[in-house]
Order: structure tokens, then sequence, then C-alpha cells
């Protein structure tokens, strides 16, 4: 459905994508998490087929977005990072508007989403908060039924109630087979809609895969109570070893899961825990360049 | 305060500077040339008594109060111009610092700290304050040097500045009454057109004089600079200006922050079954604009028409001047040529209604409106499209509009048949030619190039320079052949020639489609 293959796309000096790779399937919905700068919004454009590749392809439906972006479009619903709408309107008009020159926008589905975001469409675009232009941008798009959704920080400025709603609209999304695209640096959300992450580091992949999975083989942190003595200092893959007492906590590669907890028994454990990581260690642990920094 | 106040000239020290030299220069040039064209006393007299025959000339710039010296001849060309420049510059500075500002929300940022609800509008108050300092003193010095009277140099600043800071002190009030920074400048601006038009029909009859009463555009002329020198009209605006802010702060100070009179007015919940393609967004979004400028220049149009017809009688009272309009070929000529020459200026002003809305395409993009329509199913080509038909049409029926409205009003006043009509008409419509290919070139830039939008308006200034200045420092005739608006015949004093005018349109179409090749090429946002 969206396949980047080794794309790289520079701008003067700077190289904004450096040799991406992304495969979202049908159906699915995909976390693209990185920091401000990291690329997801120029990788989101390349499938839109407003900027053009430097090298690398770039294809959605099997089909090049740049070479004829308009005919893909219909099949797709985008909403923007930073929304900023014409003045003079109103936020009903500008909802319409953007949904009538798309494909499949249903009045009916607009008129529920006003409801469920707690939205006044009469409202002058110039008067609206951050988080209304927000809403103006989301409702048009998921007013429309496509098969395709590419969301860009799309709670950014939403308040938490509101971006429940949201949560709820891509879940409601998932069950009616559609697929997402969900840009995004709150790891929360993407934890808790996502099937498959993506993360990015300057312009590259660092991570992608399903989300369960990464969370499998990561590097988990257990916590036990032991009563005999025990060293684990030895042992490649463990770090961030604390003690107090009988109690110990420290990081674990999966390779050296086997060896710490036979250690740990061996020495008599009394209580034990072992806890994969958050996506937001998992994601931290990327970018720290150390396994569960927290 | 104090750091509010540095603050804002901080902010704003670019634009301060900008503006203050870029008009006190316009004293420059026009000084040097009248020093030029007429070096000595005579020769300004000599001028002066041509001109002073033809009152209707001047409907724009008032009554020629002195003209002996080069400063007198500088102040009847420039006073009312130059107010009406400085009070819109006044009152951007004080919208940008005022309702945009609350707006946005940095008022907030700003207030958190330990300022007052009043601090904000006196602080807006600084950067024209300065700007208008910054344009005073040059200009005195300006005017001093090329050996003028220093107290009708100070007359004839302090005028110009007491009648712009009218409008500035407008717009403060108007910032505080109008819940959006658009409706703030929109008011004040309409307000500052009509006291123009006031003035300029107060100097078209003479027994209409009294009108200009009631403009501060007709009391900077009174101040009589070079001649009368009189105080009276330099106090009298100040005097408004103060009671105005003080009422606008004292508003500030009860109201909530960012609060307005005026109720921010809710529109419609859903949008027109029309509103469905690029076409009726841009309709939609450019509609007031257009209708704003075709408002404004027909009423322009309907006092040229009459100035025409009152420049006609007060030729012919003369004896001598008759043989002048006879040479020129009789008075339907005299009529023609003085209606063309006006409806030229015009079409500079419809110009740069053409270029602002081609720099919307700009404008939309870097706001990042342009991508979310591209995200819709809507191509580059019929999203650029949308912008060259709105653009070409509204300017087409805004001269369509000037020029029925020049010639009607001009038979009107003067019984002369339906003939003028016509011939205005096709004046305004061979105008629009060279204004397509001004609006085209800034098409391409928006569409094509978009770091080089600026060249846009660089090209409007210079043909407007071209256009004032060219004939008066007899620049020659290869240079000032460099504006599109130098090859529009001045028909129906030429012949009617239609080659170049399809040149032009021609011209234009292929920087239109240079538009969209370019467009289609690049990334976007570029």
């Amino acid at each position: 459905m969206i396949d980047l293959d080794n794309v790289v796309k520079t701008f003067g000096t700077t190289r904004a994508l450096d040799g991406l790779t992304l495969h979202v399937d049908e159906g699915g919905i995909h976390g693209f998490l990185g920091p401000n700068g990291a690329g997801k919004t120029t990788t989101l454009r390349i499938l839109l087929g407003l900027l053009k590749p430097d090298s690398g392809t770039a294809r959605l439906f099997e089909s090049d977005p740049w070479v004829k972006p308009q005919v893909l479009h219909r099949k797709v619903a985008y909403v923007p990072g930073e929304v900023s709408l014409w003045p003079g309107m109103t936020g009903g008009e500008t909802i319409d508007a953007l949904g009538r020159m798309r494909w499949g926008y249903s009045p009916k589905l607009r008129d529920e989403l006003i409801t469920k975001f707690d939205f006044n469409p009469r409202t002058k675009v110039s008067a609206y908060s951050k988080g209304n232009r927000q809403k103006v941008a989301l409702i048009a798009a998921l007013a429309c039924d496509v098969d395709v959704y590419l969301f860009d920080e799309p709670t950014d400025g939403l308040d938490p109630l509101m971006a429940e709603v949201f949560r709820q609209c891509v879940r409601d999304l998932h069950t009616r087979g559609r697929t997402v695209l969900l840009s995004s640096h709150v790891l929360a959300e993407v934890d808790a809609v996502c099937d498959h992450v993506t993360i990015i580091r300057a312009g590259k992949v660092v991570e992608s895969g399903n989300l369960a999975t990464l969370k499998q083989v990561a590097v988990h942190t257990i916590s036990a109570t032991v009563e005999g003595s025990f060293t684990l200092q030895d042992l490649p893959g463990v770090r961030n070893i604390r003690m107090s007492g009988m109690n110990v906590t420290a990081s674990v590669d999966t390779t050296s899961m086997p060896e710490v907890l036979s250690r740990l028994v061996a020495a008599g454990t009394t209580s034990l825990e072992v806890r994969p990581p958050s996506l937001e260690e998992l994601f931290l642990s990327y970018y720290d360049g150390k396994p569960n920094a927290s | 305060m104090t750091r509010l106040v540095s603050f804002t000239i901080r902010r704003d020290r670019i634009r301060i500077l900008a503006w203050g030299i870029a008009l006190s220069l316009l004293v420059l040039v026009t000084a040097a040339a009248w020093n030029n064209l007429y070096p000595t006393q005579q020769a300004r007299e000599a001028f002066a008594s041509a001109l002073v025959s033809t009152p209707a000339v001047t409907a724009f710039l008032g009554p020629l109060n002195d003209a002996t010296t080069v400063g007198g001849l500088t102040s009847w060309r420039l006073t009312s111009i130059l107010t009406l420049v400085l009070a819109l510059v006044g009152i951007f500075l004080v919208v940008r610092h005022t309702r945009a500002e609350a707006a946005t929300g940095r008022t907030d940022l700003l207030l958190s700290g330990l300022l007052t609800r009043r601090s904000l509008p006196i602080a807006a108050l600084v950067p024209p304050l300065l700007t208008y300092a910054v344009f005073g003193v040059i200009s005195w010095i300006v005017l001093i040097s090329f050996g003028q009277a220093a107290m009708g140099a100070l007359i004839f600043v302090a005028a110009i500045v007491g009648g712009a800071l009218v409008f500035t002190s407008l717009a403060l009030l108007a910032a505080g009454t109008f819940p959006t920074s658009r409706g703030a400048s929109g008011a004040t601006t309409v307000i500052t057109a009509v006291f123009f038009l006031v003035f300029v029909a107060s100097n078209a009859d003479s027994t209409v004089t009294w009108l200009g009463l009631f403009s501060p555009f007709g009391w900077a002329s009174r101040a009589g600079a070079f001649a009368t020198n009189n105080w009276w009209w330099v106090a009298l605006p100040c005097v408004l200006t103060a009671v105005i802010a003080i009422v606008a702060v004292v508003l500030a100070g009860r109201r909530d922050v960012g609060a307005a009179l005026l109720p921010q007015r809710e529109g419609r919940a859903t949008g027109g079954t029309w509103l469905s393609s690029p076409l009726s967004l841009a309709w939609k979004v450019d509609r007031g604009l257009i209708y704003v400028w075709l408002g404004a220049l027909t009423g322009l149009a309907v006092i040229v028409g009459i100035l025409t017809k009152s420049a006609t009688t007060l030729l012919n009272s003369s004896q001598q001047l008759q043989h002048l309009i006879e040479r020129l070929g009789g008075e339907g000529n005299f009529a023609n040529s003085y209606a063309a020459s006006l409806i030229g200026a015009m079409s500079l002003a419809t110009t740069a209604f053409a270029i602002t809305l081609m720099l919307r395409i700009h404008d939309d993009e870097i706001h990042g409106r342009t991508e979310l329509v591209l995200s819709t199913d809507v191509s580059r080509r019929r999203l650029l499209t949308a912008r060259v038909v709105i653009a070409a049409l509204s300017t087409l029926v805004i001269q369509v509009a000037l020029g029925l409205a020049v010639g009607i009003s001009y038979t009107i006043a003067a019984d002369a048949g339906w003939a003028p009509v016509g011939n205005y008409l096709g004046v305004a419509l061979l105008y629009t030619s060279a204004i397509w290919f001004m609006g085209a070139v800034a098409l391409l830039l928006a569409a094509a190039i978009p770091r080089l939008v600026w060249i846009a308006w660089a090209a409007f200034a210079y043909v407007v320079a071209m256009g004032e200045l060219g004939a008066l420092l007899n620049l020659p005739t290869w240079m000032q052949a460099t504006t599109p608006f130098w090859f529009v015949p001045r028909w129906p004093l030429e012949d009617f020639n239609l080659i170049p005018v399809v040149i032009l349109i021609l011209l234009s179409a292929i920087l239109v489609l240079g538009g969209y090749v370019g467009l289609r090429r690049r990334d976007i946002p570029a």
C-alpha cells in the first residue's frame, strides 16, 4: 500500500531523508515516530507527491505520487501538522470546501464528527485556537471515506479529551479495514492505537516492525528480591544494575536473560518481575544510544 | 514599560528606518526635479500661472500655495500623497502591534510580565511616531540643504505628520473595536480613503472648497507651507490625535486583554453547495478584496469624470489657453488626454490590486494552505488556473467599471453624448494588457520562483517611478520604454493600435505558461 525504498531528499545542504525505507500494509495502523526535524513531514509530503525525492522510489498503491498525484489523492485523506486556514471563512465552510474537493465526503459523517469533537462550525477561522484549527483539518479528513489516511502530528494542540476522541476514530478506521500512517511524537498515542511502528532519526529508519515484537526482543527490566549473594557485573548486555538491601533492578538484553535468571534463582529469589519496555523506553533507547535510559 | 517600548522598537527597527528613509528620498528627488526644471523664480511662476488656471489638475494635490520657491512646489506636489502613504504605514504598524498581537496570543505573553493593559496601545504608537520622526528630520534637512526656509520646511513636515497621525490614532481605536486585524486595518483604510476622496472632491470646484475643512488632507494643505505657514492647521490634527489616542488607551484599560468592542460575528455552519472547487474557494477568499477595489476605483473614476469636465470649462474661460486647447485639437481632445492620463494612473492602482491577488498564491503556500488543497483531488494546474481566472477577470471588470464610470460621469457633467463613454472604456481596456503583464510577472514568480516574489513589488515601484519621474526628469526614451505601460497606445490622441496590446497579452500568456511549468516541476513548499 505504502512503499518507500531508500528515499533520499536534500534541502540545500541538509539531508532531510537519508535512505529511508518504509512499508505499510493494507489495513495497518502504522506509527511513525521521531523527534522534530527527523524527516516525518518530508516523508508524508513525498507520499503526497508534493516533494520529489532525489533518489529512491516512493510508491502509493503501486504508483509514483510525483507523476500523477491527484489520481492517488482520490484514495487518500491528509491532515498536515501546521494547520493554517483561510481567514474570513468559518470552520464549517472550510470543512465543506476541503471535504468536497476530496472523494468520499459524507456530510452525515461530518455532522457526527462535529458533535464528537465538540466543535463550533460557525466561528470565523481567525478566531480559532491551534487546537480548533487542527479539528477543522481532522474533521475534513475523517469525514471522507477513503483507503489511506495520513496524519502528521494530528493531536498537537488538542486537549487530552479530544486526543482520546481522535484515538477512537483511528480505532474505528482500523475496524473498517482502512490503512493509517500516523506521524507523532506522542508515544502514548502510538502505543494506544498502532500495531506497527517505524522509528526514524536524522532521515534514517532506526527500527521498524510489529510493536509487540519490538517490545519482546528489546531490553527488559527485571526487578527481584534475592536472599543470597550473586554478581551480574561480569555479564554482557546487563546494565543499570542497582542494589539496595535485598532488592535488585537491572536492564537485561534478551540474549543474557537466561543466564541472569539462573543466577538469580540459584542465589535464592523470593520475588521476580520481568517487564518489557514501554514504547517510551524503547524510543529513548534509540536516541540516547543507551538502552533503558529511564 | 520602557522594556516593552524598547522591545517594540527592536522588532520594528528595520521597518521604521526603511519607511522613514524611503519616503524622505521622495522629498529629495522631487525637490531636485523642481530645482532642475525650474531653476529661476520666473520659470517657477510661469509654470504656476499656467497651472493655477487649471485647478482641476491639482485636485489630488490641493491648491498651489507658493509658486515662488522650490519648497513651495515640493510641498504642493507631495503633501497630500505623503500624508496618505504615512497614514497607511501608521495604520499597518499600529494594527500589527495591537490586534494582530492579541490574535496570535503574544499579548498574553507580554502582559504576564509587569505591564498594564494600557501600556500596549501606548507602545503601539511608538513605531509610527519614530517612522514619522525619521521621515520628518531627514526631509527637513533635505529642504534646508536646497536653501529653503527652515520654518516653511518645518510646517511642511509637521502638516504631513499631523494629518497622518489622525489616521494612526484611529487605527488604535479600531484595533480595540474590531475583533480581527483585517477588520481593524480594513476599516481604518476605508476611512482614510473616504477622507482623501472628500479632499479631492473639495478641490474639484470652487463652490465646494469648504468640504476640505472636514478632511485632515485639507488641513495639511491649508497649513500653507512656505506661504502662509499657518500653525493652527498643524495644531488641529495634533489635538484631535491626542483625544482619539486617549480614548483608545482608556478603553483598552477597561477591557479584557484581546477583547474587542464588536463581538466576533458567527458565520455559516456549512459551506454553500457551490463551494466545492479551487475556483469557488478562491472566489470566496478573494471577493472581499475585489469588492473593495472595485468600489474604491469606481468611486474615484466618477470624480475623475467630473474633474475632466471642470478642467475643460476652466481652460475655455481663459483666452490664452483656448489657443492651447485648439492646438491640442479642440475641447474634446483636451478632455480625452486629461481623462486618459488619469485612467492611466488608476490603471496603476489596478496593477497593485492584480499583484496583491497573484501573490496570494505565495501567501497560501507559506501558510500551508496550498499543501492542504493539493492533498485533495486538486491538481497543481487546477489550483493555479483558479487564481489566474479570478485575477484576470476581476482586473478586467475593474477596468471596465472605471472606464464606464469616467465616461458616464463626464458625459452627464458635460452633456457630451455617448461617444466619450466608448472612448474612456476603450482607454481603460487598452491598459488592461499592461496590467495583465504585470500580474503575469507576479504569477510567474509566485508559481515558479517563490523566493524571488519581492521582485513583483520592486517591478511595480519601478513602473510607478518611471511613469511619475520619467517625463519630469527627461529620461531617455529607451529608459522610459522599459515598462509595459509605455507601450500602451495613448488612444484617442494616438492611433488606435492593437499590435502592442496583443503583444503584451501574448507575453503575459507566455509568462503564465512559465508559471504552470515551474509549479509542476518544483517542490511544495519550496
